[in-house]
């Protein structure tokens, strides 16, 4: 008669929840679809559990499972113990760590390398970015001083111009002056644009002038010779004709 | 082939994907990749991103690669390896490079060598079952033949053991389990 231990009796336990539970599984068909007709009040057949053969199996079944447990997991781990090894595996092993490590010390030093590359072409950027704006700054301050002066150009002109503006107080005055002036059309222009009267070079107020007739001046033996060129030029019919 | 859509659509055809010749070595694990939309320094990176990322997801389907985008200035990959329970980072920057130097770079660095690829492909050809040549033991030369079309001796059948055991009695009295085995070694 075999003493029935305090751990067997909670492993039978166990056991019997479990077959419970496989007894109501279905694969076959989804858990929402209900029973079938012919098996709604079948209950499956429940295989007894010797109790003296499973007090004496049980601990034998674990000790084979523990056994070949540890031989599983030592064998994982086997290749991961450098001395129990060969000499060429362990050396190859060696040398493939040793190569590794070279690959990671290069790596470094290139990455070294990079940033200084890197560094000096923020540098390079900024010492960029200095000039130009310099450069931008001198070309502005240019613009604004040619500003200026076309400013003051201006006004320099209008204040001339404010010389000769009319005085709205005084307007009778004004018309009666504007209409007694007298201008003097007897001159003539040359194609480049100067006046010429009384063949004299004359400015414009003086060409206009009727009080201003200068005496008869030699001209330029230069001028001579241009115009008489550009006469010879000229076809009959385009010759300045005399006749009235 | 038909029409596909997408620029350079031939990126996501098979034979383009597995004619990817960066393989990870087992101890990385995790890939991140940084680099910068629209500036011109990464624009290598950019560009291997385009072209080779996904050879390189799909020869290793384990190893997670991630693109971290806009986030620093220079570009940089950076390989997190796991190795004897320690974790390293390998740094790998890529500033100005272009996308061939970087996949070359990384194979030398990180990656699997040709050879040792070609070692692990190939198959065992004692191999039988699903996917290899012979789909049973039973066509192996010098192992049993299929019971299917040669019956086994009863002695080593199931239904003799444990339904007909008084006919199973009967056939061991006129002759053994030795010499019914040598009768089926011997019949074709």
């Amino acid at each position: 008669m075999l003493k029935i231990s305090n751990s067997t009796l909670t492993g039978l336990k166990t056991i019997s929840q479990s077959i419970q539970q496989a007894r109501s599984i279905r694969l076959r068909k989804p858990p929402w679809v209900p029973r079938a007709k012919n098996k709604q009040f079948r209950v499956p057949p429940l295989k007894p559990v010797n109790h003296e053969e499973y007090a004496y199996m049980k601990p034998i079944w674990d000790q084979y499972k523990s056994q070949m447990r540890s031989i599983y997991q030592l064998f994982k781990t086997e290749f991961k113990f450098s001395d129990k090894e060969s000499i060429k595996a362990q050396e190859e092993k060696r040398k493939l760590e040793e190569k590794e490590n070279r690959l990671l010390e290069e790596n470094e030093r290139v990455n070294s390398e990079i940033l200084q590359n890197q560094l000096r072409d923020e540098v390079a950027k900024l010492e960029f970015k200095i000039k130009t704006a310099e450069l931008d700054f001198k070309k502005q301050q240019k613009l604004d001083e040619l500003y200026v002066r076309k400013a003051d150009q201006l006004v320099s002109k209008l204040i001339e111009k404010s010389k000769t503006f009319i005085d709205p107080n005084n307007l009778e005055y004004e018309i009666e002056k504007a209409l007694n002036e007298r201008y003097d059309y007897n001159f003539s222009i040359n194609s480049s644009g100067y006046f010429y009267k009384n063949k004299a070079q004359v400015n414009k107020a003086e060409a206009f002038n009727p009080k201003f007739f200068p005496k008869a001046k030699e001209i330029d033996e230069n001028v001579a010779k241009l115009e008489g060129s550009e006469t010879s030029q000229l076809s009959e019919s385009q010759q300045p004709q005399t006749t009235l | 082939m038909p029409f596909k859509k997408g620029p350079a659509a031939w990126r996501r055809s098979i034979d383009y994907l597995k004619s990817g010749s960066l393989v990870f070595r087992e101890k990385v694990k995790v890939c991140t990749i940084n680099y910068h939309e629209t500036e011109p320094e990464s624009d290598g990176l950019r560009r291997f991103v385009f072209w080779h990322l996904a050879q390189v997801q799909y020869r290793n389907p384990h190893v997670q690669c991630v693109q971290l985008k806009n986030i620093v200035k220079t570009p940089f990959i950076t390989f997190h390896t796991l190795e004897d329970n320690k974790i390293n980072s390998i740094f790998v920057n890529c500033y100005k490079k272009k996308e061939h130097e970087i996949l070359e770079y990384c194979e030398k660095l990180v990656g699997k060598t040709a050879e040792e690829i070609e070692r692990e492909a190939q198959t065992n050809q004692a191999n039988f079952g699903e996917g290899c040549s012979r789909y049973c033991i039973c066509l192996v030369e010098g192992q049993i033949a299929c019971p299917r079309y040669k019956p086994l001796p009863e002695f080593m059948r199931g239904k003799y053991l444990q339904y007909k055991k008084d006919e199973l009695g009967e056939i061991r009295k006129n002759k053994s389990d030795q010499q019914a085995l040598a009768e089926y070694w011997n019949s074709k």
